[in-house]
């Protein structure tokens, strides 16, 4: 290819790909992600790029966390602890969130998880917001919600959850944070009871051992053979050597016309 | 001998002529599609810079103009399978004037219609994920691995036969062509000198080629179709999907190669060698394959509006006299019944009428794809409300790029290669194969006739 279009053709190449990048999430937001908060897309956006709510509170504070964390610990009237509670303390405490699950859960049964929100001296925050996820793999990776519930005079939420994995299934629970309070997650693991899957995977149609996927592979090996086959052809006719003279082409026309 | 010479000069000028220079309107004609695409480029762009929602997709109707349009250039790339591969093999003679320019349709068809697919991608990086995480078992992997296989295999269709050709322009047009066009002619020639060793290796090749490309040129509309009748939705639930996608196919195939060989007759002076002849028996084929698409939709239509099975019903409101009815009977009356009129009745069976029936049958065909693809995702398969679909400019701009697209690769194929087989055809000739080079009246000599001179 003449070099004189190597260059735009290198120009249109770069405004694609930077087209193409531009297109996807900038990984600088990504190493922002404080540890507490879920490490994914779906974070900020409903569908890249349509922001969520998060998102939109996140793009509004300047792309900080820090000070989305300010913004969101300004006290709200409604949601005022009960009388009796601590002044709303100018920094924000630490929080711990105590998941609690039953040890052995048989799988496919109903059960109640409980996590308890306690401030760093251990008193109960009420009236907080905890989100409940289990890891899920479904296409893409990423935490499923269970469900969202508010705690209790006694710091504790509660959720009811199904379990359908096989042998374990991961739960965390998430307090994303203000009132004065920090966020903080908290995982654990159930045990899961029970031998037989709630699905089962069957052949649908018992057919001969020689109709499976590996006939797809070999009808496209034959024609790809044909196509190599083929390709030799012209590396033959490439490579041919053989001289036509004048002499040759003339007997050549005779032949013809003696036809 | 003379007659023969004669005719090949003659013939040989008429063919190569356009390879050398180009007309005002030629330039024109480039420049506008040249526009055009790059519009469509742009709108692209917006695509990849703001997301799929810059399109009138969305989560209830996930499929619109770029999979018809995908659906719809596949479509049209049997063209050259069916005149260049199923009539070689017939030894079917009359084809050999247009059997390239039908090639042509089929490689670039398929390249166009290939890049709807990435097109439809909101994210196109991702197309690699097919290749890590695609499994076998897939309709989807199916499609990957036969439209590849097709596109591959429709270049090297039109490559082969196309070589001594080159050769020619090499050797021919020397003098007169550009420094582009002779390092093309020296580099895809592959030196070719009309040996016997070459010759007997061409034939090979083509005939290898011939065989094999039949059965994949019907295997991957094929499996297009079974993407849809692989699911359970209404519309797409259908066991007939296969044959009805490959005779679809055909049907606009032979409606596309019509238009382009009027086309190219007129523009460069063909007369001589594209004929009324071959207008009309691909004329009767097109009648055949009217009657037949007429019968599998007829039959679809029918099987399932007499059971109205789930969602059916609403399918068949929705295309019968719903939101989508303009474009269902537009289709069947456009794109079906007028056609056939023309095609049937002798008057209007003439080289005018059967491009106007081939541009109607072309639109319907569109239409048709649309009507598949759009009021199935439509029907809500839970209680829910319809779901719309209102294709916005982005989509309209690249589907008027694809077909300027589609078009300006035409162009530039005519501009660089001869658009007639000229060796075939000669070789016709000289063999003295009746019809087969479709000689003129006011011509040159058959060989009996120039031995008598």
């Amino acid at each position: 290819m003449p070099r004189k279009y190597l260059v735009p053709l290198f120009m249109v190449l770069a405004v694609l790909i930077g087209l193409s990048l531009e297109a996807q999430a900038k990984p600088e937001f990504f190493a922002r992600i404080p540890d507490n908060y879920e490490k994914s897309c779906n974070l900020c956006h409903v569908a890249p790029p349509v922001l969520n709510d998060f998102g939109k509170s996140f793009k509004a504070a300047g792309f900080s966390f820090e000070k989305l964390s300010k913004l969101q610990s300004k006290p709200k009237e409604s949601e005022t602890t009960s009388p009796g509670t601590a002044p709303k303390p100018a920094v924000a405490l630490s929080t711990i969130l105590k998941l609690t699950i039953p040890e052995k859960v048989p799988r496919g049964e109903q059960v109640e998880i409980q996590a308890r929100l306690e401030d760093a001296t251990g008193k109960p925050v009420v009236g907080a917001v905890v989100s409940f996820a289990a890891p899920a793999s479904l296409f893409i990776d990423g935490n499923m919600s269970i469900s969202e519930a508010r705690t209790d005079s006694q710091g504790v939420a509660r959720v009811r959850f199904i379990p359908r994995l096989e042998k374990q299934a991961e739960i965390i629970a998430q307090y994303k944070g203000g009132e004065g309070f920090q966020p903080t997650v908290s995982r654990s693991i159930m045990m899961l009871t029970g031998d037989t899957p709630l699905y089962q995977t069957d052949w649908t149609l018992k057919a001969p051992f020689f109709m499976s996927t590996w006939l797809i592979l070999l009808a496209v090996s034959i024609v790809w053979t044909a196509y190599i086959v083929t390709y030799a052809q012209l590396v033959a006719i490439r490579r041919d050597k053989e001289v036509v003279t004048p002499a040759v082409q003339e007997a050549d026309q005779e032949k013809v016309m003696a036809q | 001998m003379k007659g023969i010479t004669d005719f090949r000069l003659r013939f040989e000028a008429v063919v190569l002529s356009p390879l050398v220079k180009s007309s005002r309107s030629y330039k024109l004609l480039v420049t506008v599609l040249i526009l055009i695409v790059l519009w469509g480029a742009y709108a692209y762009s917006t695509q990849l810079r703001s997301g799929l929602m810059v399109t009138g997709l969305n989560d209830r109707v996930s499929w619109g103009f770029y999979i018809t349009n995908f659906v719809f250039f596949v479509g049209i790339s049997h063209a050259g399978t069916l005149l260049s591969a199923i009539l070689r093999v017939t030894g079917t003679d009359w084809r050999l004037p247009i059997t390239r320019m039908a090639e042509v349709i089929t490689a670039v068809a398929l390249f166009i219609g290939a890049l709807m697919i990435i097109i439809d991608m909101g994210r196109p990086d991702r197309i690699l994920h097919l290749l890590m995480y695609g499994q076998i078992r897939s309709p989807l992997i199916w499609d990957l691995i036969s439209v590849t296989t097709y596109l591959i295999g429709s270049i090297t269709f039109l490559y082969i036969p196309l070589i001594p050709d080159i050769a020619l322009c090499r050797d021919r047009l020397s003098g007169s062509a550009s420094r582009f066009q002779k390092w093309v002619y020296r580099t895809f020639s592959l030196g070719w000198k009309g040996t016997e060793n070459q010759k007997a290796r061409l034939e090979k090749a083509m005939g290898i080629m011939s065989i094999v490309i039949i059965p994949v040129a019907i295997s991957v509309h094929t499996i297009i179709s079974w993407i849809f009748a692989m699911t359970v939705r209404p519309g797409w639930n259908s066991t007939i999907f296969g044959p009805y996608f490959v005779i679809g196919a055909i049907f606009s195939g032979i409606a596309s190669i019509l238009i382009v060989m009027a086309i190219f007759r007129k523009v460069f002076h063909l007369e001589d060698y594209i004929r009324k002849e071959h207008f009309e028996k691909l004329g009767f084929l097109f009648l055949t394959l009217t009657a037949l698409y007429g019968y599998f939709t007829f039959s679809e239509y029918l099987t399932v509006g007499y059971k109205l099975e789930g969602q059916e019903r609403e399918l068949m409101n929705l295309l019968f006299v719903g939101q989508q009815a303009p474009i269902f009977w537009s289709f069947v009356i456009g794109g079906l019944l007028i056609p056939a009129l023309l095609i049937i009745f002798p008057r209007t069976r003439t080289i005018p009428g059967l491009v106007v029936a081939s541009v109607l049958v072309n639109i319907g065909m569109w239409l048709k794809r649309f009507i598949i693809i759009v009021p199935t995702l439509q029907v809500p398969l839970m209680p829910y409300d319809f779901g719309h679909y209102s294709p916005t400019w982005v989509e309209w701009s690249v589907t008027a790029a694809g077909f300027a697209g589609f078009i300006l690769m035409f162009a530039l194929f005519a501009r660089l290669f001869p658009i007639i087989s000229i060796w075939e055809v000669m070789e016709a000739h000289e063999e003295g194969v009746p019809h087969a080079n479709s000689i003129s009246d006011r011509g040159a000599l058959r060989p009996s006739q120039a031995q008598e001179s």
